[in-house]
């Protein structure tokens, strides 16, 4: 029963493109408005009285911060709001369960479209960054492949949840419990190293906090932290994908 | 004719509530059969499990030849499914929301636009092809709902309550439709809470109550061979509705 078809996989991307072709006017402001204000009000406004920050400017802090969180952000989105809107309100997972796509397929696709939608918004906030004079090096061409990954595993996670909550409501407090301290925590405006001793080994366990590092290794030019983290979140996306497969058929078929 | 659903000693069971209890039948090309029964009785569940949306505790679906159970992905190609639901895609228009499903057929892009267009044509939609699905009037969302069944040239329509809720108008112009597709060799499984929608289409009829089915034959055959005047009567009558009980409820309102 578990069984994924990659083409079917395919066509529930294909079938999300084609709503968010349609909804991309109207999502695009509300997924880079969050940031741009982070940006302007820390960024700009607190960067005078902060100075420099782990040897980097505290703008350029915050703005990788900002890239890898508006990539979790709107991949979060994708796995919860809209994913539950598909799932218990217009049940589209329904309509296309009827056709030889699966369940399983449905909540797969869904994951990596949260990841195609954690690749767009967070470019376009690197773009807007780039502007303001937050690109140093040519290795931010591999950013996209990061948020990429980090929005395949917010997905993952986003809907794991989405499929078990009985009712919308729950779906904030996935967000306020999980997503917003770990936008806050994840090394994204201030370092790790500033936050109580106990509480730092934690961080290690933010996935957040493994993007953050290496979109900000790549924004300055360095590659030195890139590859543990990135096989850190390999291997949690390989551990997560499992189980949302299980759940949905578990939680979906009566 | 060939049989395209058997449906082998089926049960389906919650925790210790049976919902579905040992059922069998067969359904052909050209054939309609109907499943009679009070809400609760059973239909829906055992549609569902033809189509996978439900699993089976017990028994065994064979569409086409093929086990249900054991691959799905390949059954469901040869069914189209009538949900009592919609499950239409709020977000894009009524072709859009033809060609989001039919690309889950592999049907090639150029042919499913051209197969979408037919079937807008089909079940006179066709003014209404870049219209929003809130537009649509009931009767329009359940001719839709007809449309997306037929994308991939189903062997199996089925039909959970296609016309609920709808005016005598859409109920006429739905019924010519079916029937315009069983002629064309296409078999339907149909549920309904009106006798004569089952009349109109239905080659066969199972009276189905609390999962198990109390009588099978023709709309003609069954109230004779029970001993009824209509086919309400011995729906009525079969499933414990009977005058006794019918004079209790007028007693109490």
């Amino acid at each position: 029963m578990y069984k994924l078809s990659l083409n079917s996989i395919k066509h529930v991307i294909e079938r999300n493109y084609m709503s968010f072709k349609k909804l991309f006017k109207i999502s695009v402001f509300p997924n880079l408005l969050d940031p741009i204000l982070y940006l302007v009000a820390m960024g700009i406004g607190l960067a005078g009285f902060v100075g420099n920050v782990e040897s980097m400017s505290y703008f350029m802090f915050v703005t990788s911060g900002l890239v890898a969180a508006t990539g979790m952000n709107a991949a979060t989105n994708e796995a919860t709001t809209n994913a539950f809107i598909q799932m218990r309100v217009e049940k589209t997972y329904y309509a296309i369960s009827m056709t030889p796509v699966n369940l399983q397929d449905i909540v797969i696709g869904q994951a990596v479209w949260a990841g195609v939608r954690s690749t767009i918004f967070g470019s376009l906030f690197l773009i807007i960054a780039a502007f303001l004079g937050a690109v140093q090096s040519w290795l931010v061409i591999a950013i996209p492949l990061v948020l990429f990954l980090n929005g395949l595993l917010f997905g993952l996670l986003g809907l794991i949840f989405t499929i078990i909550v009985p009712n919308r409501d729950y779906l904030n407090y996935y967000v306020m419990l999980i997503i917003q301290p770990l936008y806050m925590f994840s090394d994204t405006f201030f370092p790790i190293s500033s936050m109580p001793k106990w509480l730092r080994p934690y961080s290690w366990f933010s996935p957040l906090y493994h993007a953050v590092n290496v979109c900000r290794s790549l924004m300055i030019g360095s590659i030195t932290n890139v590859g543990w983290n990135i096989l850190w979140m390999l291997l949690v996306i390989t551990l997560l994908g499992i189980i949302p497969v299980r759940l949905v058929h578990k939680k979906l078929v009566y | 004719m060939s049989e395209i659903l058997n449906v082998i000693n089926l049960s389906k069971k919650y925790g210790f509530f049976t919902a579905v209890k040992n059922v069998n039948f067969v359904v052909s090309s050209r054939e309609c059969v109907a499943l009679l029964g009070e809400n609760g009785a059973g239909k829906t569940t055992t549609m569902k499990m033809i189509y996978s949306a439900a699993s089976i505790t017990d028994g065994q679906i064979k569409v086409d030849g093929i086990d249900v159970s054991k691959n799905p992905a390949t059954t469901k190609r040869a069914l189209g499914i009538v949900s009592q639901e919609d499950l239409l895609d709020g977000s894009l228009t009524v072709l859009e929301n033809l060609i989001a499903h039919g690309i889950c057929y592999d049907i090639p892009k150029k042919q499913l636009k051209e197969k979408c267009k037919e079937l807008l044509e089909f079940v006179g939609l066709s003014n209404y092809a870049n219209k929003e699905i809130t537009s649509l009037s009931g009767g329009m969302r359940r001719r839709l709902v007809l449309a997306r069944a037929m994308l991939n040239d189903p062997k199996l329509i089925i039909l959970d309550e296609p016309t609920t809720g709808l005016d005598v108008q859409s109920r006429h112009v739905i019924w010519k439709k079916l029937l315009t597709l069983k002629q064309q060799g296409v078999a339907l499984l149909l549920t309904s809470h009106y006798m004569d929608e089952v009349e109109k289409l239905a080659d066969k009829v199972l009276i189905i109550h609390q999962g198990v089915v109390l009588a099978e034959g023709t709309p003609d055959n069954l109230p004779v061979q029970n001993g009824y005047k209509t086919l309400e009567d011995t729906f009525l009558g079969l499933t414990g509705f009977d005058e006794e009980a019918n004079d209790i409820v007028q007693a109490l309102s």
